[in-house]
C-alpha cells in the first residue's frame, strides 16, 4: 500500500514537471564563445604582442593593474600553441612553437629576476620571441579574423 | 505547442529505443548465457554475492560488458534469480553502462584522459560504499530460486539461449525497457528545446543538484555519455555535473528504478538510492576543483544537452509535418548498428509473442530440456562435450572481444576518416554557403563526430595521439562550432560564409597533417 502510495507520488511529482516545463520560455538562440579582448587574431600578432610586450623593454608610463597585465601576457604565451595551429606550420615547426610557449610561460611565472639573472631571462625571452618570429615566414598568409568575428569587434 | 511536446516525446522514444537496439540484445544475450548455460550456482560463484569482494567482482564484470541502462535490466533480472545480493547486483547495474571499449577509447583521446580515470574509479568508490553499507543494513536480500533443468548439449543448448531471449524480449523486462524509454519522453516534454544549454556552469555550485535531477529520467548509451563528457570538458563546464551525468545519466533510469520497487519495496529502495545520492554528491563536490581543466576558456553555454530537451519549437512546425519531419530525422540519424539491433529486436519479439501463443498447445522448453536418445552408439573420441559452464564462459569473454574487435570498426584508419570527414565537410559547408541551414545544421554534428572518429582511430592504431594532432583536431571542432553557432544566431549571410571559408582552412590543415604527418609520437 505504502509502495503504490510513493509510486502515484512520484508520478504525479513527474506529471507536474512535465507541464511546469511546458510553459517555461525557450532561450535566447544567440549562442557565441566568449572571446578575451587581449586574444589575438592570428599567430603573427600574438608574436606581435609579445615583442611588445617584453617585460625588459620599458613602455614609458607603468601600467595602470601590473597583474592584469602579466596574467594577459601569461595567457598570450599560453595561446601560441593554438593559435600556430591555425597556420601552415608543418609539425617540426609547431612542435618547436610549443617548446617555446613552454619555455615563455616558465620565464614568465618565475617573476621578475634580478642583477645577473633578470639580464639572462630578458636575453632567453628575446631569443625565444625572436625564433617564434622567423617561424612566422613558414607560417603562410596571415588570413585568422575568426577572433574579431567572435567578439564582435 | 502541446502538438510540439507531443511528437517531440515519440522522436525522443525513438532515438533512445533505436540507440538502445544493440545494447538490449547484447544484454538479452548475456541473460541467455547466464540461465542456460551457467545456471544460478555458477553466476553466483562469478558474480558473488554479499561481500566487499563481490562489489569489485561485479564492477568489473560491469566495465568488461558492453551495455546500457536499459540493457542491464534482463541482467539484473536474472542475477537477482540467481540469489545474488542487491549491493552486488546494483555495483553491476550501476557499472556496465558506464564504460564500453568504444567509450573508453573515445575518452582516453580527450584532453584530460586522467579525468575519465579519475571517474572510472569514482564509480567504483560509489559502488563499494554504497553497495557496502546496504547488504550491511540489508542482509538479508538474496532470494532462493530453484535452479533450472539443465539443456542438453548440442544444438538444443544453443536454441535454448535463443528461447530465453526472445521470452525475455517480450516479459517484465520489456515493460522495464518501456519504462526507462517514457522516462526520457517525459524529461523531454519537461524541458524546452535547448534550455540546459546556459546550464551547468563551473561556477555554479547547484550544477550536480541540476545535473542530478537531469541525469536520473535520462537515458544516454555509453558513447552518448563519454561525448557529452568530452563536450563539457570542452565547455569548461562542471567536472561535478559530469561526474553525475555518467554515473547517473549512464548508469540509471527509471526502468531499473521501477524493478527495483517492485522486487525490494520502497523503503529498500529509498535507502539504497539515498545512499547512492550522498555518495555520488559529495565525491562530485570532492572533485569539482581538483578535476576542473585550468587551460579551458570556459563557455557561457553548451549543446551536450539539447538531445534531452525539447527538439521542436511549438512557434515553428516543420514545413514537411511533424511524423514526416520524425521519419526523415530517424532516418538521418540511425547508425547502422542501432538498424541491426532494432531488427535483432524486432526478431526476437516476433519469436517471443509467436512462443507465447504456442505454449496454449506445446511448450518448447519440455522439447529443450528432454535428453536425446543417443542409443547404444559410444560417442566418438573427438566428440567431446562442453560442460555449459565453460561454453557460457568463453562467450562472455566472446562478448568482450568482440566489442573490442569492433572498436576497429567504428574507429577506422585515418584516412578512411578524413575521406567520411571530407564528405561530411563538404556536405556542411556547401550547405552554409548556400544558405540551407537546416541541413548544415544536421551535417556539422556529423562532421564532430568523424572528427573525433578519427582521434581515436589513429590513437587505437599508434597508442599514442601526438600534441600537433591533437590541436589541429581542436582547432578543426572550433571552428565548426563556431560556424554552428552563427548559423544558429541568424547572422549574416557575409559572417556565415567569412566562417565557412576559416572552417575549410582548418579542414585542409587537419586533412595535412594527418595524410602527411603520421600521427605517433611526439
Amino acid at each position: 500500500m505504502a509502495d503504490e502510495r510513493m509510486v502515484k507520488f512520484l508520478v504525479l511529482m513527474g506529471l507536474t514537471a512535465v507541464l511546469a516545463g511546458c510553459n517555461a520560455s525557450p532561450p535566447d538562440d544567440h549562442l557565441e564563445h566568449h572571446v578575451p579582448a587581449h586574444k589575438p587574431g592570428s599567430f603573427a600578432k600574438a608574436v606581435e604582442q609579445l615583442e611588445i610586450r617584453d617585460p625588459s623593454q620599458p613602455s614609458g608610463r607603468e601600467p595602470a593593474d601590473p597583474a592584469a597585465q602579466q596574467a594577459e601576457w601569461l595567457d598570450i604565451i599560453r595561446w601560441l600553441p593554438e593559435l600556430a595551429a591555425e597556420t601552415d606550420l608543418r609539425r617540426a615547426d609547431w612542435d618547436a612553437v610549443q617548446r617555446a610557449s613552454l619555455q615563455l610561460e616558465q620565464i614568465a611565472v618565475s617573476g621578475p629576476a634580478a642583477g645577473a639573472e633578470r639580464t639572462a631571462a630578458s636575453s632567453r625571452y628575446r631569443e625565444i620571441v625572436g625564433n617564434l618570429r622567423k617561424l612566422l615566414s613558414r607560417a603562410g598568409p596571415d588570413l585568422s579574423i575568426t577572433h574579431d568575428i567572435e567578439s564582435g569587434e | 505547442m502541446v502538438e510540439a511536446i507531443g511528437w517531440g516525446v515519440v522522436l525522443r522514444i525513438i532515438q533512445a529505443a533505436l540507440q538502445a537496439a544493440p545494447f538490449v540484445v547484447t544484454g538479452l544475450c548475456i541473460t541467455a548465457l547466464l540461465h542456460r548455460l551457467l545456471g544460478h550456482s555458477n553466476t553466483r560463484r562469478l558474480f558473488g554475492s554479499n561481500s566487499i569482494s563481490s562489489l569489485f567482482q561485479s564492477w568489473l564484470i560491469g566495465m568488461l560488458l558492453p551495455g546500457c541502462s536499459l540493457g542491464v535490466i534482463p541482467i539484473v533480472k536474472q542475477l537477482r534469480v540467481s540469489g545474488i545480493a542487491v549491493g552486488t547486483i546494483f555495483a553491476f547495474a550501476l557499472s556496465s553502462p558506464l564504460f564500453d571499449p568504444l567509450s573508453l577509447l573515445y575518452g582516453l583521446t580527450l584532453s584530460k584522459p586522467m579525468t575519465i580515470v579519475a571517474f572510472a574509479f569514482g564509480s567504483l568508490l560509489v559502488v563499494m560504499l554504497s553497495g557496502g553499507l546496504f547488504d550491511w543494513w540489508f542482509p538479508q536480500t538474496e532470494v532462493s530460486v530453484e535452479e533450472p533443468a539443465a539443456t542438453p548439449h548440442g544444438v538444443k543448448r544453443l536454441l535454448a539461449m535463443l528461447v530465453v531471449m526472445a521470452r525475455e524480449s517480450v516479459s517484465g523486462s520489456a515493460l522495464l525497457i518501456g519504462c526507462g524509454l517514457l522516462g526520457t519522453g517525459l524529461l523531454s516534454a519537461a524541458l524546452p528545446p535547448g534550455s540546459l544549454q546556459h546550464t551547468m556552469s563551473h561556477e555554479n555550485p547547484y550544477s550536480p543538484l541540476q545535473m542530478t535531477a537531469i541525469a536520473i529520467p535520462a537515458y544516454a548509451t555509453p558513447m552518448t555519455a563519454m561525448a557529452q563528457l568530452g563536450s563539457m570538458f570542452q565547455h569548461g563546464n562542471s567536472v561535478g555535473a559530469a561526474f553525475i551525468l555518467l554515473i547517473f545519466g549512464a548508469g540509471m533510469n527509471l526502468g531499473l528504478l521501477v524493478w527495483m520497487i517492485k522486487f525490494y519495496g520502497v523503503r529498500k529502495t529509498a535507502a539504497w538510492f539515498g545512499l547512492m545520492l550522498l555518495v555520488v554528491l559529495g565525491l562530485s563536490y570532492g572533485i569539482e576543483r581538483p578535476l576542473y581543466p585550468q587551460d579551458i576558456e570556459p563557455a557561457d553555454h553548451t549543446h551536450a544537452f539539447d538531445t534531452y530537451c525539447q527538439p521542436f519549437r511549438g512557434d515553428s512546425p516543420p514545413a514537411v509535418g511533424y511524423p514526416a519531419e520524425i521519419a526523415r530525422r530517424v532516418r538521418l540519424e540511425t547508425q547502422p548498428h542501432e538498424a541491426a539491433g532494432a531488427a535483432a529486436m524486432a526478431c526476437l519479439v516476433l519469436l517471443g509473442l509467436s512462443l507465447t501463443l504456442l505454449d496454449r498447445w506445446w511448450v518448447i522448453e519440455t522439447w529443450l530440456n528432454r535428453a536425446a536418445d543417443t542409443g547404444s552408439a559410444a560417442p566418438s573420441r573427438w566428440d567431446i562435450v562442453v560442460p555449459g559452464p565453460v561454453l557460457g564462459g568463453v562467450g562472455l569473454l566472446a562478448i568482450v572481444a568482440a566489442s573490442i574487435v569492433g572498436c576497429f570498426a567504428y574507429y577506422p584508419e585515418p584516412s578512411e576518416c578524413i575521406e567520411e570527414l571530407n564528405q561530411a565537410r563538404t556536405e556542411a559547408l556547401s550547405a552554409a554557403m548556400s544558405g540551407q541551414y537546416e541541413h548544415a545544421l544536421h551535417w556539422i554534428p556529423i562532421c564532430e563526430g568523424w572528427n573525433r572518429r578519427l582521434q581515436v582511430g589513429a590513437y587505437l592504431r599508434t597508442g599514442h595521439l601526438s600534441n600537433y594532432h591533437r590541436m589541429k583536431a581542436r582547432v578543426f571542432a572550433d571552428r565548426l562550432e563556431d560556424l554552428e553557432h552563427l548559423i544558429e544566431g541568424r547572422d549574416p549571410p557575409e559572417e556565415i560564409r567569412r566562417q565557412v571559408a576559416v572552417t575549410s582552412r582548418a579542414f585542409g590543415r587537419l586533412a595535412s597533417a594527418f595524410r602527411e604527418e603520421p600521427p605517433k609520437s611526439d
